[in-house]
């Protein structure tokens, strides 16, 4: 059940995406999107800020990474 | 693209024993290629043996050093929590004093064949790492530090495909874990979207020491994930990430050294879960740039829920904005609400089964908490359009508080330089 509603959020975010996909922007234009502003952080402080959270929230996963590893507590 | 590449030639690195390591790794995976595994005449690592005095572009390297960066973050938290048993206070909630300083170096590896590692090399350094825990027992744990290598090696499949390897190990006291994984990423309509699969294991191995002190020898906790991210560009200066993950677990799931007091004091139980647990997340952040202002935008959510009975929901905010080609401020809020497992507690009762689920543990009780952020960056190599490969200074402050008493102070300075 949990991984049905899982999996019906993410076809509906899908179909969301896919509306606007149909958009191409060519290379020579990306210049802004690549600047690390567009990023929420580096990955060094990245994955220490995921680890505080998967320790203090016991809610880890589904941002791309692996989840568990190391005892963290609140696993 | 050429000059630039000139004006850098004396400041490669070369690392021949690394090279060695390298090849090892790219041979065990099966795609090893003809590799020049020769170190350097000096034979460690050195910095301008290869420099060519009339300055001409050099060959290919079999192994480059692209970027290096290096990070320390310190935490300074305070709260209680009635799964502590450090200093109680008359509600029955002991500390959960602790501080951490974690410096992480990471380095961007690139192979002469294409093949790229990302590998991080995080240390914990914690004081009182177990104030909930052993310490009320034994001072044995008082300090605490831990070691992790994680790294992840990337393989080009042609122009819009590549292979990820995901590989690493986590040692600290009490507890051993290994990781690995396997993942593909596809770029799609001519890079304007791509798609990144993994799926990673972690085996952790540890003591499953109790609240009292007893050990009752090795456990262990296996946790599979399953990861999607899908990312696209819907104009110049927008782009749109979606994530979605599938976590299980199974074995040792409990913190071993949590416990939870009995119903009329004087006594305290471990906790206990059940013996497997399935979470699920999906994510969407949405980023947007301003270029006239050189403001950039990011906003994304966050929807959680396990078989636990947990559901939690995560919305956050992020202000760039450059000052100057060089320097920009970055302010950031998160807002982050969730409920409680279906057997969290905070007192055991006497006449309960002794099966009976059970944590007290502050973490999963149900919670609101912010999270402010706010740093600074200076770019001292940008060479252009900043990029990921831009040099940078960088400093930063965080505040993490929770609506059951938790509080945490973070500083953070970090740097990246980028040597090709």
């Amino acid at each position: 059940m949990l991984a049905l509603r899982a999996a019906a959020m993410a076809s509906a975010l899908l179909l969301l995406v896919g509306l606007d996909a149909c958009v191409v922007v060519p290379r020579y234009a990306r210049g802004i999107v690549s600047d690390p502003a567009m990023q929420p952080a580096d990955g060094l402080y990245a994955r220490t800020i995921r680890k505080l959270r998967g320790a203090r929230e016991g809610a880890a996963g589904g941002d791309g990474v692996a989840a568990g590893g190391g005892c963290g507590c609140g696993q | 693209m050429s000059a630039a590449r000139g004006a850098r030639t004396s400041r490669r690195l070369w690392l021949g024993v690394v090279s060695a390591s390298a090849l090892s790794l790219a041979s065990s995976i099966g795609l090893g290629q003809s590799f020049d595994s020769t170190p350097p005449p000096n034979g460690v690592l050195s910095i301008d043996a290869f420099a060519e005095p009339d300055g001409r572009d050099l060959p290919e390297p079999d192994l480059r050093i692209d970027r290096f960066g290096a990070r320390l973050t310190v935490f300074h938290q305070t709260g209680r929590g009635y799964q502590s048993q450090a200093d109680v206070d008359a509600s029955g909630r002991g500390s959960e004093f602790v501080f951490i300083a974690n410096p992480v170096i990471y380095t961007h590896l690139t192979q002469r064949d294409g093949i790229t590692h990302d590998v991080y090399l995080p240390i914990d350094i914690l004081t009182s790492a177990s104030t909930d825990a052993l310490d009320v027992v034994s001072t044995a744990s008082r300090d605490n530090e831990s070691f992790t290598l994680d790294g992840t090696t990337t393989i080009p499949d042609g122009d819009d495909s590549r292979f990820l390897v995901h590989w690493g190990a986590h040692v600290e006291e009490e507890l051993k874990a290994g990781m690995g994984g396997l993942g593909v990423s596809l770029d799609f309509a001519d890079d304007n979207a791509q798609l990144v699969l993994m799926a990673d294991a972690v085996v952790d191995i540890f003591d499953p020491v109790q609240y009292n002190g007893v050990d009752l020898g090795l456990t262990e906790r296996v946790t599979m994930s399953i990861n999607g991210t899908f990312s696209q560009l819907l104009s110049e200066t927008t782009t749109l990430s979606l994530g979605l993950g599938l976590t299980g677990q199974i074995g040792t799931i409990q913190t071993p050294w949590n416990s939870v007091p009995l119903a009329g004091g004087g006594g305290r139980s471990a906790d206990l879960f059940p013996p497997s647990r399935l979470r699920s997340a999906a994510s969407i952040r949405l980023a947007q740039a301003i270029p006239q202002s050189r403001t950039f935008l990011q906003a994304g959510y966050r929807f959680y829920a396990d078989d636990y009975g947990a559901i939690a929901h995560s919305v956050e905010g992020m202000v760039t904005q450059y000052l100057s080609d060089d320097f920009w401020i970055r302010g950031s809020y998160r807002y982050h609400t969730q409920g409680a497992p279906f057997f969290f507690m905070t007192e055991f009762p006497r006449t309960a089964w002794v099966r009976t689920y059970r944590t007290a543990d502050s973490d999963l009780a149900a919670l609101d908490l912010h999270e402010i952020s706010a740093g600074l960056r200076y770019f001292y190599d940008r060479q252009g359009q900043a990029s990921d490969r831009s040099g940078y200074v960088e400093l930063g402050y965080s505040y993490y508080g929770r609506s059951n008493s938790l509080e945490i102070h973070m500083g953070t300075l970090g740097f990246q330089t980028a040597f090709w």
